[in-house]
């Protein structure tokens, strides 16, 4: 065996598990949902009784009130979750750039996962004992029915996955700031910048790629969104948190149409695809 | 000057008021739950509204809410997870750095084809495919399983990533020489690459124990039985079938929180440097 051929050999071997975990366990079942949306599923104990119905499972979604207020929710809730997460992260990013202590303490909530911190804030926001209607009182303001409103229930759900998410996104940021050299700014400094100049002009450009980059992360993860609809508000009320990943978690765990779930799943993973797309073209621009 | 400085000093006070109100939404919900995880629920309630110093003393106090949880059956959803995101820790090591080695150093046919095939993976969000892949275990058998929570896991895109970065800044020319004198690839890799690497195995581990620790979707449809049950699906039962005792869901929420919070800032500076490194050079 030549040198060359033992390299193949040994490179083949390292990746086949990880190849075949992908293949197998993310590959495969996005390969059979396209096919599997196809037809009418049902579930026997183990086995899968299939009846092929075409595109049926998309023209009843096609005719249904409901499928459509769910995208409409998903992308009202990723139009405005997505901006205001990476917004309020490059804030904290600039603020905290030189503070390491205080910047740990809003890293906190990373230890907290999303069903655990949807538990706490559902008891936080909740109408009538929650503290946080408990602090409104304290400040002279009306309390809120947050989850128990329609118009409320969605932000609701946003203040939650922004409390996780800010400091994560933070990190990114703040190592971004870490790599512009300093050099740069004291250019800046001695052409007479302010400050803000210097943040407008220096580090966000500067910072561009990373933004788009955690910005498109950000949105592939809230797509799929699930933990505060399935623990607090079930969909409701009257459907305004019910964001797609529920309505296929519904259809399928709930009613037993596992063909209008993988419908679905589909719909929204062309969705996630698309935006993916998107980072991956970003990504190459980044010189692999 | 003068207005220079009083513009300076409301810069700052700006500043400070910008810090001390996120401060506030960020940690008071850590201290509320803390504060009343020992307490009685009728003193909880009683306290909530309009808040007070008394709202945040945790008097008086009983071990009652953490007796009851484990009651309930959480002690073995802790157990459970912890094997779970062990033992998905362990494998997941070996056979994400073993990809990360091939990709940093090792030149084949197909190479970018199934780099890229990795980096995909890990942009498309576990959940997106979580509905076709519960289709696929449980064809197979694996409904309610350990296997169904671990194998799927094993695979990481991100710590791929991470490995192939550390990796790439060890000298090619260490390999060579070693190559040179006779030790296979597989020495090479697990003798040399896999010692030198410390850091990157803590990044890794920390990644994948969090990644199973918090997973909640697919342990939710995989796996939902008691005897397989995690603790993030454990932690939701108890705050649907008992949503009233708040002070049980403030306990169980303090134990599965309070094992990532400890690691986190253990090794904060392994964690950030690696991800945020993976993501800028990446």
């Amino acid at each position: 065996m030549t040198e060359r051929q033992a390299r193949y050999r040994a490179a083949y071997l390292f990746i086949c598990p990880i190849i075949a975990l992908l293949v197998i366990f993310r590959l495969y079942p996005v390969a059979s949902a396209f096919w599997e949306s196809l037809y009418q599923l049902q579930f026997q104990g183990r086995v899968m009784e299939k009846i092929y119905v075409g595109l049926r499972n998309f023209q009843d979604l096609w005719g249904e009130p409901i499928f459509w207020k769910s995208l409409w929710v998903t992308l009202k809730f990723n139009l405005i979750v997505n901006p205001l997460q990476i917004g309020l992260a490059l804030i904290l990013a600039l603020l905290l750039n030189l503070h390491k202590n205080v910047r740990t303490i809003y890293m906190l909530p990373l230890g907290v996962s999303l069903p655990i911190a949807s538990i706490i804030w559902r008891i936080i926001l909740d109408p009538n004992q929650g503290i946080a209607n408990g602090l409104l009182k304290l400040v002279g303001i009306t309390p809120q029915p947050f989850f128990t409103s329609a118009d409320q229930a969605l932000w609701s759900v946003i203040i939650i996955a922004t409390w996780k998410g800010l400091a994560f996104w933070m990190i990114f940021l703040v190592a971004g700031l870490q790599n512009i050299p300093s050099t740069c700014y004291e250019a800046a400094r001695i052409d007479g910048a302010n400050l803000w100049q210097e943040v407008v002009h220096i580090s966000i450009p500067l910072l561009r790629r990373i933004i788009l980059f955690v910005l498109v992360v950000d949105t592939s993860v809230n797509f799929v969104l699930f933990a505060p609809m399935y623990i607090i508000t079930r969909g409701g009320p009257t459907f305004s948190t019910n964001v797609l990943m529920y309505e296929a978690y519904r259809s399928g765990f709930t009613y037993q149409d596992w063909g209008r779930a993988m419908a679905i799943a589909i719909i929204l993973l062309v969705i996630v695809l698309v935006i993916v797309g998107i980072q991956f073209k970003a990504f190459q621009t980044r010189e692999y | 000057m003068n207005i220079g400085r009083s513009k300076k000093t409301l810069l700052r006070a700006s500043w400070w008021l910008a810090i001390l109100f996120g401060l506030i939404f960020t940690i008071l919900p850590f201290v509320w739950i803390l504060v009343s995880s020992p307490r009685p629920n009728y003193i909880i309630f009683r306290y909530t509204t309009p808040l007070s110093w008394r709202t945040f003393t945790p008097v008086p106090a009983t071990w009652q809410p953490y007796i009851a949880i484990f009651q309930k059956g959480y002690g073995r959803a802790l157990v459970n997870t912890t094997f779970v995101a062990l033992t998905t820790v362990l494998c997941g090591i070996v056979i994400n750095s073993m990809a990360g080695f091939v990709f940093a150093k090792l030149e084949f046919p197909a190479k970018t084809f199934l780099f890229v095939l990795v980096i995909l993976t890990f942009l498309v969000p576990f959940e997106a495919t979580a509905i076709p892949l519960f289709i696929l275990i449980r064809r197979i058998g694996w409904y309610d399983s350990y296997h169904a929570l671990i194998v799927p896991g094993l695979a990481n895109g991100i710590v791929v990533l991470m490995y192939r970065q550390f990796f790439l800044g060890i000298p090619t020319a260490l390999m060579e020489s070693a190559r040179v004198d006779g030790a296979s690839w597989w020495r090479i890799y697990w003798d040399i690459f896999l010692p030198m690497s410390k850091p990157a195995h803590i990044c890794a581990a920390l990644i994948i124990f969090f990644f199973q620790w918090e997973s909640f979707l697919w342990p939710l449809m995989a796996a939902p039985g008691e005897k397989y049950r995690v603790i993030q699906v454990a932690i939701t039962y108890l705050s649907t079938e008992y949503g009233l005792l708040w002070n049980e869901q403030f306990a169980a929420a303090v134990v599965a929180a309070s094992i990532p919070l400890v690691l986190i800032f253990r090794f904060q500076k392994y964690y950030v440097r690696g991800m945020s490194g993976t993501e800028i050079k990446g």
